[in-house]
């Protein structure tokens, strides 16, 4: 009875709050889109970007017309050599790099093609030296040149970044120089034989390889690899805790009207006041879940991203859901039960919270972290929600499975919800 | 057997050099409609807190109704009604939703709460704002209100801390005559105020405390049997000097 008094008062505050309760709901879902639309375009390959290149190709030869095709037909640069109808020149070049016009700049020097050649074919004459019978007595003579080609970047690109498109640029560059061996060879053989050697090489490599997603479930597709399936769990846990900041301003709130006073006064348990904010924000933080899931499910494919994929289904996943949201409001009754004054919770929640999220991994993942942030990363209970909700969405654990694992975020809740208690009879 | 009983009660914030409450004894009887005065600072709200639950003492025995607090909490709880200075009331709800809530807290059934809410609501002259939130109340209604709560469970013992301040004149007047019909009822009742001239009509015993220490306790009609006023004799006691 008294608890079931103390859940419908809590209703009635939130619901009569409408500008709060828009705040806790809207500022969620918008979050939630907004960063899976900023983070949508890392998750897309360098194919299907097309990342604009700015291109001054400065040697007129047949070769390093190849390496234009090349980076052209391997669809992940767009070449750019001219702005406003103007071919660009190197210095253009550089001052549109720098001024973060352009990210990327390449710059093919006058003689490469000859020079590329000239080393291929000296490559080509020791290669066929070795084989010849008395060839080893000819003296191949390595030609005096270093061609390389220029690579600029924006100042303001960060490592991975210029190690992709390193990586990226490197690769069809060995693709060519090994073409181009091959080309030698076989024409040198035919020359020599008079008839030229079948050579098949695939433009895939000879060795593939076979990428799969190791799940106790096999997943209706790569699910793992789109911004909705990794920014929908992440910034869901991130919003469900900020429930700290209402929940502790709520309890301020009370201690400052003097309610929580006059309750002390009367003949009834402090915990059913307790239990009576627990559930109430608990359903809101649930509520939170499901409408952000459930943005992540019909609203993002309608703004061109991929659709949420539910993974083990909707039972371990409202489950989950109220896991993680137990955990919050257990956190947000402590926080407003310690914290005397408005500004001290609303302050100390929102700063814990941030903290929390970019120890547990809501920003950065834990794997790209040292060792120790991994180890006190792994004690960040929004960790331990967003990991419930990785078994869910991208393990496809199944419900007995996820129980098991997510006992951590139950008695986190527990411990906080008892300290609340505990400090609250103290006082 | 004494309404309120207190015996050497002494409490000290930390912090604080001097304590809020100094070695204080005081009986109210039963039936009484006792006066708790004193300056700024004096203590008062300290001894209301300790007698109400609300605080522990550093040292001292309380006893409500000849219990103790140490052993019949529920009990104490179950015999008093606090009316706090603050209006300790959810704004955002109407004064029927405040008087539900409390009265389930106060372990009333619903039956007893429906009654006792028509009731309240009526004497107060409030039936016809039930469907307002309180926070749309003027301040007189909100201390109606405030004091409504503290009746739900008809309490032996009211204690008032400050129940008229910053009122309306009408509020004030309908509030200290209801006040005073309950004491006539048998309720007893520990008030403090600044207002005086209020206490010296309402109260039939008081006394003044100053830095946590009783200096005077009697009968109203006996102290101010000198023909001075008891503003008179607290200016006496505890000194013009200002205090903040």
């Amino acid at each position: 009875m008294k608890l079931l008094a103390s859940i419908k008062k809590e209703w009635l505050l939130l619901i009569r709050d409408k500008g709060g309760l828009g705040i806790l709901f809207l500022m969620p879902m918008v979050l939630v889109i907004v960063m899976a639309l900023v983070q949508d375009a890392p998750f897309r390959d360098y194919q299907e970007q097309q990342m604009p290149v700015l291109f001054v190709n400065q040697d007129s030869g047949a070769i390093s017309e190849a390496i234009v095709a090349t980076i052209h037909n391997g669809k992940a640069f767009r070449v750019v050599d001219s702005l406003d109808g103007i071919p660009i020149d190197s210095t253009r070049l550089s001052k549109a790099i720098n001024s973060g016009e352009f990210q990327i700049g390449i710059v093919i020097h006058e003689g490469l093609g000859d020079d590329l050649k000239s080393i291929v074919d000296s490559q080509v004459d020791g290669m066929l030296a070795g084989l010849i019978p008395g060839g080893d007595s000819v003296k191949v003579e390595k030609p005096a040149v270093n061609p390389y080609i220029s690579l600029l970047l924006d100042p303001t690109t960060k490592h991975t970044f210029r190690s992709s498109i390193r990586s990226a640029i490197k690769q069809f560059l060995s693709e060519l120089e090994a073409k181009m061996i091959v080309d030698g060879l076989t024409s040198k053989l035919a020359e020599m034989t008079g008839k030229a050697p079948e050579v098949d090489l695939s433009s895939k490599g000879i060795v593939q390889l076979n990428e799969t997603t190791a799940t106790s479930k096999v997943m209706a597709s790569d699910v793992a690899n789109n911004s909705t399936q990794h920014n929908v769990p992440a910034w869901t846990v991130f919003a469900m805790f900020f429930i700290v900041i209402p929940l502790a301003g709520n309890m301020v709130r009370e201690r400052t009207a003097g309610t929580i006073i006059r309750l002390r006064t009367m003949p009834t348990s402090m915990f059913h006041f307790y239990a009576g904010k627990f559930v109430s924000y608990g359903t809101v933080g649930l509520a939170q879940a499901l409408l952000m899931i459930s943005v992540g499910f019909w609203v993002m494919p309608l703004l061109g991203l991929a659709q949420l994929d539910l993974g083990s289904g909707l039972l371990p996943l409202i489950y989950v859901s109220i896991a993680a949201s137990a955990a919050a409001t257990g956190y947000g009754l402590l926080v407003g039960t310690i914290f005397k004054t408005l500004h001290q919770a609303a302050i100390f929640g929102m700063v814990s919270v941030v903290i929390m999220a970019a120890l547990g991994g809501i920003w950065v993942p834990l794997y790209i972290m040292s060792d120790s942030m991994v180890f006190i990363g792994h004690l960040s209970p929004m960790n331990w929600a967003m990991e419930a909700f990785n078994d869910v969405f991208l393990r496809g654990d199944t419900l007995t499975e996820i129980i098991s694992r997510s006992w951590s975020l139950w008695l986190f809740a527990a411990i906080c919800f008892g300290l609340a208690l505990v400090v609250e009879n103290k006082r | 057997m004494d309404a309120i009983s207190i015996k050497g009660l002494l409490h000290q914030y930390k912090g604080v050099n001097e304590p809020a409450v100094n070695q204080l004894d005081l009986t109210i009887p039963k039936g009484a409609f006792y006066g708790l005065l004193g300056p700024n600072g004096a203590g008062k709200t300290t001894a209301i807190s300790i007698i109400s639950g609300i605080l522990k003492s550093n040292s001292g025995s309380v006893y409500v109704l000849g219990k103790d607090w140490n052993s019949d909490a529920k009990s104490i709880k179950q015999s008093i009604g606090l009316v706090p200075q603050e209006i300790a009331l959810y704004d955002t709800m109407t004064a029927i939703e405040n008087l539900n809530f409390f009265g389930t807290m106060l372990g009333l059934d619903s039956k007893s709460i429906k009654t006792k809410t028509d009731e309240l609501m009526e004497e107060f002259g409030l039936s016809d704002h039930k469907k307002k939130l309180v926070e749309n109340y003027s301040g007189g209604m909100k201390r109606r209100v405030n004091l409504m709560v503290a009746l739900m469970h008809d309490p032996e013992i009211l204690i008032l801390d400050e129940p008229t301040v910053g009122i309306d004149v009408h509020s004030r007047h309908m509030i200290n005559t209801y006040l005073k019909g309950l004491n006539e009822k048998g309720m007893t009742i520990l008030y403090t105020s600044h207002q005086l001239d209020e206490t010296e009509q309402l109260c039939d015993q008081v006394c003044i405390m100053d830095r946590g220490k009783l200096l005077v306790e009697g009968k109203t009609s006996e102290l101010v049997s000198d023909g001075r006023s008891l503003h008179h004799h607290f200016i006496e006691l505890t000194g013009k000097q200002l205090r903040d």
